[in-house]
């Protein structure tokens, strides 16, 4: 097949990328009810955001709990550990990644603290018993 | 509610029509989301290759967009949809680049003690299961894959152009880069795709 360069689209790659558009389209109509019901829930709580909320509920709330959740782990990851040959921060992990890692408007990352905390805690206490 | 218009003063009317308007936005929100969805997620499954991330992230697409950008013009909302869902899968994929480099810090995932992740072990959803995933076919699971295979830019242009249908000026506002380089990459991600999937789909 003889292409001119490129970013030419011949019509017969046109005719290939509608079937391969059809196909996903396809595979995207035929989502499994579960997928189907969690997203039509993602979509409610979406459009929950349109209601009129009381101002306590809105952002300053959030963002405190952000805010509050970087520091605790800031203070958990750097604080000096006195007899640990291990470096403070894991090798190339600086502090825009700690904030990538740590920062989320949605939250979700709070379970993942929480997880890593605990994962944190229980490599410690393992190193500290053998 | 009822008969509020007629009767009480301007004010009431005012708050009846601001009603009414909310919810005529609320509705035509509802119609664009429930349109676009299923490909949203799909995009973000082939992205990021998990179905729970998938839906994290079409749901909070969808929960930035109409906390932002309701009340912009219902023509904007595709481009606006896109690019947030493309910003957040970037995002989720710089996010898992690091927590992956944490996981290999304290242990977990190194070349010598290959540990599973906790977390990639957790029972996924139906799609993720082993007999649903049999049930797709083979076909489907090679264009996924190459799908996958893209570069991002690339991904991204197809998806948009090919799967949604957006036209070049609304892709390169969701993508962020100019109608040039949209042509660019889509003329190049149907390129790589014929050349991995010719045998199979020519």
């Amino acid at each position: 097949m003889k292409r001119q360069d490129n970013t030419t689209v011949t019509p017969g790659d046109a005719e290939f990328a509608a079937r391969v558009a059809g196909r996903l389209r396809d595979s995207a109509d035929g989502l499994d009810a579960q997928t189907r019901s969690q997203l039509n829930q993602a979509r409610q709580k979406a459009l929950d955001e349109l209601s009129p909320r009381p101002r306590w509920q809105r952002g300053p709330a959030l963002a405190g709990a952000a805010t509050a959740a970087v520091a605790l782990v800031a203070v958990f990851l750097l604080r000096p550990v006195a007899d640990s040959p291990q470096p403070l921060a894991p090798p190339g992990l600086d502090a825009p990644d700690l904030e990538l890692l740590m920062t989320d408007e949605s939250l979700d990352m709070l379970e993942d603290l929480e997880f890593y905390t605990w994962l944190a805690a229980a490599e410690m206490d393992g190193g500290a018993a053998g | 509610m009822n008969g509020v218009d007629a009767t009480l003063p301007h004010g009431g009317c005012f708050q009846a029509e601001r009603e009414a308007l909310s919810l005529d936005n609320r509705r035509a929100m509802d119609r664009f989301l429930a349109g676009v969805e299923a490909r949203a997620f799909r995009m973000a499954q082939l992205a990021v290759r998990n179905a729970d991330d998938a839906l994290d992230i079409v749901q909070d697409t969808m929960i930035r967009l109409t906390r932002s950008y309701a009340q912009r013009p219902e023509a904007e909302w595709a481009p606006l949809f896109f690019r947030i869902l493309k910003n957040r899968i970037t995002d989720h994929q710089r996010r898992s680049t690091v927590r992956n480099r944490v996981f290999a810090w304290i242990g977990y995932g190194t070349d010598d003690d290959p540990a599973p992740d906790p977390v990639a072990q957790a029972p996924g959803r139906d799609s993720d299961r082993p007999e649903r995933q049999l049930a797709t076919s083979d076909a489907m699971q090679e264009l996924e894959a190459a799908v996958h295979a893209l570069p991002a830019r690339q991904q991204q242009a197809f998806m948009l152009r090919a799967l949604e249908g957006l036209n070049v000026a609304d892709t390169a506002q969701a993508m962020g880069c100019s109608e040039g380089s949209v042509k660019t990459h889509y003329s190049r991600a149907v390129h790589s795709l014929r050349a991995t999937l010719g045998d199979h789909w020519e």
